[in-house]
């Protein structure tokens, strides 16, 4: 047997023991004695997941071709580490990656549980039995016949190599397998029907969970805008939303658990939110990879094979159902009680954010979902403009931008004296106005594009930051683990007030450049200095070399956008493009060569001298005079071989002669040859028959000076003002939330110590040991 | 208490409506080339790349093709700007945009290569939009 070989056998035995670990998982659930071995069965769940994974590592490492995977996917010039991210490239190996995380986190999980530990794994056991259940049937060790196993890989496609690209799969797979954790552990309460400890074990897990998603969404999205050229770093892609989706969810759920926590509410709506998570995380594979969205849209990935599909479905029914028709079993015995005091508390204001964070999610999914809802609803496929997603989402931003910035100076009861509110509220607010009156001051005299709805966008996230910071300040001083939250919610804000300014003050220009012309472009003369691999081969690594020089002399350098052919797939050379980003504190310049980085185009058809002319019209032409007759038309409007002709007068040094050059459409052109030498062209493009007018290209004729072929590099610039504070943005969410579950796994920690050492129910302890968190300052709880 | 539920559900009943409003202005529909040519909105047409008559012009910044539908309907369409990658090798191609006289102005377009990379992100497909 060889190593792919074993790999498979490895995969069934790691499903026969996810199998048998959800089934004695459940019976421990009745007898005690059975626990012992449901972890031993569940370790070599993990043991055989984590040896899969690692062969089809060694598998890449190695450049094993025999394997259909790593040929497709990987080949032998690839760096090690490339070799090694061919490993979660495609199909296969994301699954497997996706169980490899699933296996890992159990364990994590598993010491935590406590008393929900047999019911918890048995449900999460579950999740990694369908997903080894898929990987035998969409195997990434199938082997090619010993005589057909080619010499050299594919290759790792172009834009995945790139470092953010290597390990943003790593990374958000952890957070998708972390969501199978709330939902394992909330349909464990719903059967306990425990309301409030639950609640407290998932807490960290939720943080993880928000955190790793969090973090692998905005890898996507980095790699996306350093390498994809056309200049953003979000598109609300299909499989952009099926992750942002169950992270919306999961924000609300982390938010929910917080009142919960505090106040001791929101028990239905947290086991709801709880539940959703990982089956909507299924619903997006199932849509991104069944081919659902094919039918109208080239956007679907290599469909799955039909047995990993079936259990795709599978999977996503029986967490929907089973999540939810459990919910709505136990509904009526579930605890609902009131909390929140007025409408300025913090309790409404945490209830108000985490409905829009849902009504976001939902209204996301909605979009993302259109092509298969219309066609069942309209009998006619129709999909959401992107637009879509920023107008429905605007109402529910704005207002939680406006929640972002009030909360820190709320507090859990109500605030019976308003004017102690406003007063606290004053800082930031008198800070963001100032802002706004230099915004509106410049906008008027640098005649910056205004519109009142990003204004006033603008101005909420500026007042969410100023809010937070100052909160953050505060805490710090008195207790470092408390920030989190708060410096998460800084994050946000700057993330909010980063894109919206990079897109809304965008500038961008565009120009073609060729071996003798420059070109001024946003301040900067730029001219084209050829390429870093003049061999003329164009091999991997070259890139364009474009001078920029600012005209006022500050500044100069080269930009060096990437443009090679891949030649992995002789059949098929692939153009590869990609921006160069020159960073500055306060904005990027965004060079792509081409717009959207099309790439250089090396010779160019000459179509010689115009002539836009109507039908019935005459004009002259050097030494010819044209009079447009009418169109002579072949075929049928919508044929594929539509000939369309134009009937010429042509005068010439007093002779008359009747032309006629056509035009096949989609195919070629007919040239008619002009008296005293020459051509006279009609092109397929330059027939407007609406407006009975086409434009006429004369060629070769006597004295014309024929352009020589020669490069033409289209570049454009865009220059995006305050793009930094995104990134920036999204390291303090980071950071804030790596805070935010240090502080809780400690916490849970704690407790669980606590409830050892007296057996008193954990709750009750918990509420008599802590104080009652001051007002204003409620820092993180 | 009253307050704070008539608060939460104003609030929502007003983004749903919005958003109600969002989605019918911004659908687009997946026509036929001959329903396109009847359209007056925007549209998503989409079709086979007919071989060879992809035209990069860097001049004008344009990208010109012809598509056919599954019915065998073709259609000029012209992108507004030169498109990414590459377009030459594309099998299915999706115009969103809008009839101008005979020919397509695709504001958007989304295209897919008959490419042995089959991975798990963006490089299915490509896209050029302003």
């Amino acid at each position: 047997m060889n190593t792919a070989e074993w790999g498979r056998l490895i995969i069934y035995v790691g499903l026969a023991s996810a199998v048998g670990a959800t089934v004695i998982f459940a019976l421990a659930a009745r007898q005690q004695q059975w626990l012992h071995w449901a972890r031993r069965v569940y370790l070599l769940a993990v043991v055989c997941t984590v040896a899969a994974f690692g062969v089809l590592v060694a598998l890449c490492m190695r450049s094993d071709f025999r394997v259909v995977y790593v040929a497709n996917f990987s080949s032998s010039d690839l760096p090690w580490y490339y070799k090694m991210s061919s490993a979660w490239a495609g199909q296969e190996g994301s699954f497997l990656l996706w169980a490899f995380w699933t296996a890992l986190l159990g364990l994590l999980l598993m010491r935590r549980l406590k008393q929900y530990e047999q019911l918890a794994m048995a449900v999460y056991s579950s999740i990694l039995a369908f997903l080894m259940a898929i990987l035998t049937k969409q195997s990434p060790f199938l082997l090619y016949p010993p005589s057909e196993a080619p010499p050299e890989g594919m290759g790792l496609n172009p834009l995945l190599q790139n470092y953010w690209m290597a390990i943003h799969p790593p990374v958000i797979f952890i957070g998708f397998a972390a969501l199978g954790i709330p939902f394992s552990i909330a349909v464990a309460a719903l059967l306990r029907k425990d309301w409030d400890g639950w609640a407290r074990v998932t807490m960290p897990f939720v943080i993880l969970c928000w955190l790793t998603l969090g973090a692998g969404i905005i890898l996507g999205g980095y790699w996306a805008y350093v390498t994809l050229g056309w200049g953003g770093f979000w598109g609300w892609d299909p499989v952009e939303n099926s992750s942002l989706v169950p992270w919306l969810i999961v924000t609300g759920l982390m938010h929910g658990l917080i009142v919960q926590r505090v106040r001791g509410g929101l028990h239905r709506s947290n086991l709801l939110l709880a539940l959703l998570g990982a089956p909507l995380f299924f619903y997006g594979t199932y849509m991104t990879r069944s081919g659902a969205l094919a039918e109208a849209s080239v956007h679907a990935f290599d469909a799955l094979a039909k047995g990993a599909l079936g259990l795709v479905i599978a999977m996503l029914l029986t967490y929907t159902i089973g999540g939810l028709g459990l919910w709505l079993l136990r509904l009526r015995a579930i605890p609902a009680k009131q909390t929140a005091e007025g409408v300025l508390s913090l309790d409404l204001a945490f209830s108000l954010g985490i409905i829009a964070l849902v009504v976001i999610a939902g209204l996301t999914l909605i979009g993302a979902s259109m092509p298969v809802l219309s066609l069942l609803i309209a009998k006619q496929s129709s999909a959401v403009d992107i637009s879509y997603y920023h107008l429905a989402n605007a109402p529910f931003a704005y207002v939680m931008l406006l929640l972002l910035g009030i909360v820190p100076f709320l507090s859990w009861r109500k605030v019976d004296n308003s004017d102690v509110f406003i007063q606290r509220l004053s800082g930031p607010w008198y800070a963001t106005l100032l802002v706004g009156i230099a915004v509106a001051v410049a906008s008027y005299f640098l005649r910056l594009p205004v519109a009142l709805g990003v204004f006033f966008f603008l101005l909420l996230a500026t007042f969410t930051i100023f809010s937070n910071v100052v909160l953050v300040w505060r805490l710090a001083r008195h207790n470092k683990m408390s920030v989190g939250g708060y410096l998460a919610h800084v994050g946000v804000g700057l993330v909010l007030l980063g894109s919206a300014a990079s897109i809304f003050y965008e500038q961008k220009a565009q120009a073609v450049l060729t071996n003798s012309s420059s070109a001024k472009l946003l301040g900067f003369q730029v001219s084209y200095a050829g390429m870093t691999h003049p061999d003329g081969e164009l091999g991997k690594n070259n890139a364009v070399r474009l001078k920029f020089e600012s005209l006022n002399g500050d500044e100069s350098f080269e930009a060096r956008p990437v443009y090679y052919f891949d030649t992995h797939n002789p059949m098929q050379p692939r153009r590869v493009a990609g921006p160069h980003v020159h960073k500055h504190l306060l904005y990027d310049l965004y060079i792509a060569i081409g717009s959207d980085g099309a790439g250089v185009i090396e010779r160019v058809e000459d179509r010689g001298k115009s002539l836009t002319i109507r039908r019935g019209e005459t004009k002259k032409m050097d030494d010819y005079t044209i009079h447009f007759k009418g169109f002579k038309i072949e075929g049928h409007m919508g044929d594929s071989d539509l000939r369309v002709g134009a009937v010429l007068d042509v005068e010439y040094k007093g002779k008359k002669t009747q032309l006629v050059p056509e035009a096949v459409l989609g195919k070629e052109v007919k040239p008619a040859n002009l008296p005293g030498g020459g051509q006279v062209v009609l092109f397929p493009d330059e027939i407007n028959a609406n407006e009975r007018m086409v434009i006429l290209r004369f060629v070769g004729m006597p004295g014309q000076t024929v352009m020589p072929d020669h490069l033409l590099v289209p570049v454009e610039v865009k220059k995006k003002p305050l793009i930094n504070l995104v990134w920036l943005g999204t390291i303090l969410m980071m950071v804030g939330g790596g805070i935010a579950m240090r502080r809780r796994f400690a916490e849970l920690a704690e407790e669980q110590q606590v409830a050892v050492a007296a057996p008193v129910p954990a709750a009750k302890q918990r509420d008599k040991s802590r104080p009652k968190p001051a007002p204003g300052l409620t820092g993180g709880q | 208490m009253k307050k704070a539920y008539l608060f939460a559900i104003g609030f929502i009943a007003l983004g749903l409506f919005m958003a109600g409003r969002a989605m019918i202005q911004t659908i687009v529909p997946y026509v036929s080339v001959a329903q396109a040519r009847q359209s007056d909105g925007k549209v998503q047409v989409k079709g086979q790349l007919v071989p060879g008559s992809v035209q990069m012009d860097p001049v004008r910044m344009q990208t010109r093709f012809m598509i056919q539908d599954a019915q065998g309907d073709r259609l000029f369409v012209v992108h507004p700007k030169l498109a990414q990658g590459n377009i030459e090798d594309a099998t299915e191609v999706v115009a969103i945009g809008r009839m101008a006289g005979d020919a397509f102005v695709a504001e958007r377009i989304l295209y897919k290569c008959p490419s042995k990379y089959q991975g798990k992100q963006m490089q299915e497909y490509q896209e050029s939009a302003p």
